[in-house]
């Protein structure tokens, strides 16, 4: 059967369409070889959830950081629902790569400050990862540091790296990265607690 | 009502207005209440549905610019780049001529910046496949605009679905001068990468390969 033809919808109609249904629409103007009635649709979707990314970015980064990792999640997200990715629900996909991008932001900085007491105290691994900023750690410690957290989430596979993202870097609760991730929550605790572990066993060498 | 639920409801009667509050000034005010603040923030945040389409408010916004960077991303070749590249040179507070100096410059190409920054000028407009640019670009590229090379990588690798690839070669044209940029086209640099591309692989010098050549 053929499909449908492509129709342009007006400003109303678009507002009025779901997430899911302004990504196809954007799928059948592009198909339809008329990129220009996309945009609108587009529009829509970035202004749609640009406030709430930033706003929820800004609880976790510096307000320098905010709109840049908000954009690049939007980016990601809308790739993604693109590329043919399974994504389920666009919104609940966006803030689980928003999630994900913040926890990038503080993995690309040496200086990761919450990271910094890891190394000093608190074998308890629930503890370990402290509570104060430090930019002042010895020279070299912050860059061990990155190493081995490096290290150690190269060893992971996908899901794992997802609930370590938000559990352990984005500071999710067991709750929220059990709904982010369908990992059960006993589960989030044993990999982010095992994700701990590594990165001081690989640290002591 | 606790204190964090009452400056959860002050926060939620603001971002409903239209108002960006200050979630951190908030923070600040919840006291030993604010952990809980913070958890009910994120899940307010996070279940916020779609905003209503304002035109006039969108206009004003910064998510015009990203918007914009997405528009002309899907309608090019070339991923992500269109809309992730000129960010991070905004980020990285680098006109796009001093961009181009650096670059050509760590890749021993000083003499031939011109070419390099027609090169540039293809990648940030989606003009130019990803697959072709090297490593050692998108790596000086990277260290450049403070970005991982991988990262350059799978932005611009991105196709956008079957439906996508390069736009019908008048939008293409169009695309390629529709953000005219006097820093960067040079029309001499350009002849000279479509008389190479003409010509074929043997004309290439090394500056073509990098940027066309393939990863390695």
């Amino acid at each position: 059967m053929e499909p449908s033809p492509f129709r342009e919808l007006s400003e109303q109609e678009l507002a009025l369409l779901t997430d899911d249904e302004l990504i196809a629409y954007i799928r059948g103007a592009r198909t339809a070889r008329r990129p220009s009635a996309a945009t609108l649709a587009l529009q829509m979707l970035v202004f749609g959830y640009w406030d709430t990314l930033v706003a929820r970015a800004g609880l976790k980064l510096p307000v320098s950081a905010t709109e840049d990792v908000a954009a690049i999640a939007l980016e990601s997200a809308i790739k993604s629902a693109f590329d043919g990715e399974s994504i389920g629900e666009f919104r609940s996909w966006l803030h689980t790569i928003l999630a994900r991008k913040i926890s990038e932001y503080y993995r690309s900085r040496e200086g990761k400050p919450k990271l910094v007491p890891l190394i000093s105290e608190n074998a308890d691994d629930e503890q370990v990862w402290g509570e104060e900023p430090s930019v002042d750690a010895p020279d070299g410690t912050l860059v061990d540091l990155r190493r081995a957290i490096e290290h150690a989430y190269s060893e992971l596979g996908a899901g794992h790296r997802a609930v370590v993202d938000l559990y352990v870097f984005a500071e999710y609760s067991a709750g929220e990265t059990t709904g982010a991730t369908g990992e059960s929550e006993n589960n989030v605790h044993q990999i982010g607690s095992r994700f701990r572990k590594r990165v001081k066993a690989i640290l002591e060498g | 009502m606790s204190r964090a639920e009452d400056l959860l409801a002050s926060y939620a009667a603001a971002f409903e207005a239209g108002r960006a509050p200050d979630a951190q000034e908030l923070l600040e005010a919840a006291g030993p209440e604010r952990p809980q603040l913070e958890a009910a923030l994120e899940r307010y945040l996070r279940d916020a549905p779609r905003r209503a389409w304002d035109g006039a408010a969108f206009a004003g916004s910064p998510a015009a610019g990203v918007a914009d960077g997405l528009d002309k991303a899907l309608g090019s070749g070339g991923g992500l780049w269109p809309s992730l590249l000129p960010r991070l040179r905004a980020r990285a507070e680098l006109r796009r001529a001093d961009l181009v100096g650096r670059l050509a410059a760590s890749l021993g190409a000083q003499s031939q910046a011109a070419k390099v920054g027609a090169y540039y000028h293809q990648m940030e407009h989606g003009l130019l496949p990803a697959e072709g640019v090297s490593d050692r670009v998108l790596g000086a590229l990277g260290s450049i605009v403070g970005e991982s090379a991988r990262t350059l990588r799978e932005a611009g690798s991105s196709t956008f679905g079957e439906a996508s690839g390069p736009l019908p070669a008048p939008a293409a044209a169009f695309a390629r001068t529709a953000a005219p940029d006097a820093s960067y086209s040079d029309p001499a640099a350009d002849a000279a990468i479509d008389a190479s591309r003409e010509e074929g692989e043997q004309s290439w010098d090394e500056v073509d390969r990098l940027f066309r050549g393939g990863p390695e």
